[in-house]
């Protein structure tokens, strides 16, 4: 067993240098050193390199760019790996077959299946496939047309009266889609232009009880894919 | 902002951004001759909306 001496400093709240862990280095040339002080702190290293450090409160830190996998008895395959990319964004992967579940209370309350359909219960009775509201707005259909929110829209054109149309910002993927409209009178009728039902947008009608088109101050629709 | 554009039958049409009007450029129709105006240059009576025109 080699001991080497290690000169990994930090400064701490005074200015003065001090030695900040007792380190296990797998050196590429040297084999097992070994490096110890009484920080509490532990770092485990690969050829002079920290990968892991665990604290002196037993928070174990893996270090970026470091992949941590979890795998079967045989080691077969990594069925759980949590990963960062170097844009810092981070990965849970999971090469199981039934994809991953989530539990609570020793209940399932959640799953993505393998083929990436993401299932929840929050009340439905089982975890079953969720299916998105893939866009919504609630606009004012009157005087100066505006929107007041909306989601996956990136504007409503106003054709003429009664007349608008829903621009999605991310089209959907085909035209089978469900919309759903409602205004807010309940002298009025909204409907869809059934041949302008788009993957980029639709265009809804509104009409007076008489049938003529009428502007609406409060129309709000959903669109489920 | 708004986007003004003039119809295939001969109206106006006006876009209404969710967010910004750089967002909404692709939902202008493909060849339709369009203005960048400010939300004041648009009336706010439409009494006679199916009869806008823009010069």
């Amino acid at each position: 067993m080699v001991q080497e001496l290690l000169l990994l400093f930090l400064l701490d709240n005074d200015g003065w240098y001090y030695n900040m862990s007792t380190i296990i280095n797998a050196d590429t040339s040297g084999g097992l050193k070994l490096t110890s002080d009484t920080s509490g702190q532990l770092e485990l290293q690969s050829a002079g390199s920290t990968k892991v450090t665990m604290d002196t409160s037993g928070n174990v830190g893996i270090e970026k760019d470091t992949l941590l996998s979890f795998y079967p008895a045989d080691q077969s395959y990594a069925n759980i790996k949590f990963e960062w990319d170097t844009g810092d964004a981070g990965y849970l992967h999971s090469t199981a077959f039934n994809g991953m579940k989530w539990t609570t209370n020793g209940s399932e309350r959640m799953r993505i299946d393998s083929s990436g359909n993401l299932k929840f219960n929050s009340g439905y009775g089982s975890v079953a496939t969720a299916y998105g509201c893939r866009a919504w707005v609630n606009f004012n259909g009157t005087g100066t047309v505006a929107i007041r929110d909306s989601g996956n829209v990136s504007s409503i054109t106003d054709s003429g009266v009664g007349i608008y149309l829903v621009n999605f910002t991310t089209n959907m993927p085909d035209i089978n889609y469900s919309v759903s409209l409602v205004s807010g009178s309940n002298m009025n009728n909204t409907t869809l232009h059934n041949t302008l039902v788009l993957t980029s947008s639709y265009r809804i009608h509104n009409l007076n009880d008489a049938g003529s088109y009428a502007d609406a101050s409060l129309i709000m629709s959903q669109v489920v894919r | 902002m708004r986007i003004v554009y003039k119809t295939e039958e001969g109206g106006v049409a006006v876009i209404i951004p969710a967010d910004t009007i750089e967002a909404c450029m692709k939902d202008i129709p493909t060849g339709a001759e369009y203005y960048i105006v400010e939300d004041s240059e648009v009336p706010s009576d439409r009494t006679f909306r199916d009869a806008w025109t823009w010069e």
